[in-house]
């Protein structure tokens, strides 16, 4: 049996010489006690080590149970990838395939959709020319030129005249109104007619006036062109005589050669050998056989005398049955 | 030629148209028939119908007429064979007709002498 050790009284006794103590203390003081600290701080740290390795050896023996846990199996089945793949495959063509139809159907709808845009625009066109073509017709039948400045009211007229050709509807106006409102527009509807009226009553007034002034104009020229003719030859009838004078006195002079007692001198007649053969009781005019001057030939005369070469031809008249 | 014309100076219009009225009445006659158109047709009608020149004259024309008158007093020398020779340069078919046709003439003649006695009796 060992000898109990008398733990209060250490074998190991270190010799302390105070004064020794004292100078050590105050030469080394502060490393003394930095050891100490040391000392202290491993000591902790040993203990708390062997305190961790005793908890996780507890833990491996006794361990904790889970808060949830769940029971059974899945039984994911046999998985053909190659399968999978050749199905995604034709699932991708068969999406193409729809979106290419589609694609084609919308390209066919907005074709349709051109054509129909252009029908709707050449009829546009067609229908403003029309209008237009009836507004400048209607303008040339009234025979009245409206202002250049058109009024506000007759504006959203024509506009809403085009839209209606166009094809827009025009909105009911009435639906959801207040009644004075309605009755607003009402009145200013009728007193728009009634100017459109009384517009239409000063045109044909106007243009009644218009007449009756052309009328009265036309009746002013022509008795003024028959008095204007009445003077002309009422002057004429005066001057002529005058106006004439020097003109004949000139010719009359040149034709005679100063000669102006107008005797005609008689100069002998020469008969010539030639005859004309006329029908029996014809008359008219031919040509002189010798001067080729005319000739008149009179119904009954039984000679024709050419006036320029004083030659006188004898006329055979031919009974009409030979 | 050239004495005359000095000498129409000197005349008044009364005078002047009197002197040569004869050479007057040449162009006013001419120029009627070329205005109306007489031809050779129509004056066979007239002259075989017996008809009056001066029914067929126009107002003016006698208007006309009668302010020559005025101016011409003496007119012996509008004969038958002055109107011939009148006219028979610019209408030498109408003088043929008169020459070669005694009723024409004569027709002729008759008008001449109304025409006178409408003027100046």
């Amino acid at each position: 049996m060992a000898p109990v050790e008398d733990v209060f009284n250490p074998k190991t006794k270190t010799p302390v010489d105070p004064k020794a103590a004292k100078e050590k203390s105050e030469s080394e003081g502060a490393g003394y006690w930095d050891q100490k600290a040391k000392e202290a701080r491993s000591k902790r740290e040993y203990e708390d080590e062997q305190r961790a390795v005793r908890t996780a050896r507890e833990r491996e023996e006794n361990p904790a149970e889970p808060l949830f846990q769940v029971k059974g199996s899945v039984n994911l089945g046999n998985i053909d990838f190659q399968k999978q793949q050749e199905d995604l495959k034709n699932s991708i063509e068969k999406i193409q395939t729809d979106a290419q139809s589609q694609i084609q159907a919308l390209n066919q709808q907005n074709a349709g959709y051109r054509e129909d845009l252009h029908k709707i625009q050449l009829d546009m066109v067609e229908k403003t020319l029309k209008a237009q073509i009836d507004s400048m017709q209607k303008t040339i039948q009234d025979g009245l030129v409206k202002p250049k400045d058109k009024s506000i009211t007759d504006q959203v007229s024509e506009i809403t005249q085009i839209a209606g050709i166009l094809g827009y509807a025009r909105p009911d106006p009435q639906s959801g109104l207040p009644v004075e409102l309605q009755l607003k527009m009402l009145e200013m509807e009728m007193n728009e007619k009634a100017s459109a009226r009384k517009f239409e009553w000063d045109k044909m007034m106007s243009e009644r006036n218009w007449q009756l002034e052309l009328k009265k104009l036309e009746s002013e020229s022509q008795a003024r062109a028959a008095e204007f003719q009445q003077e002309r030859e009422k002057r004429n009838m005066f001057a002529s005589p005058f106006e004439s004078i020097g003109a004949a006195i000139g010719k009359g002079l040149i034709d005679s050669g100063g000669n102006i007692s107008g005797r005609r001198e008689t100069t002998k007649r020469k008969r010539s050998a030639r005859r004309l053969q006329v029908g029996e009781g014809e008359s008219g005019t031919t040509e002189c056989p010798e001067c080729g001057e005319p000739v008149a030939i009179a119904p009954t005369a039984r000679s024709a005398v050419c006036s320029s070469c004083e030659a006188t031809f004898p006329i055979d008249r031919i009974p009409a049955g030979e | 030629m050239l004495d005359h014309i000095k000498g129409f100076g000197e005349l008044t219009l009364k005078g002047l148209v009197s002197l040569n009225a004869p050479s007057l009445f040449k162009g006013v006659l001419n120029g009627l028939l070329h205005r109306d158109d007489i031809t050779v047709d129509k004056v066979v009608v007239m002259v075989q119908g017996n008809q009056a020149l001066w029914d067929h004259l126009s107002p003016d024309i006698v208007h006309s007429l009668h302010r020559a008158a005025e101016h011409v007093t003496e007119v012996d020398w509008l004969t038958v064979e002055w109107f011939i020779e009148a006219i028979k340069k610019e209408h030498p078919a109408l003088a043929s007709l008169f020459l070669g046709w005694r009723k024409a003439r004569n027709w002729l003649g008759r008008q001449i002498e109304v025409i006178k006695k409408e003027l100046y009796e």
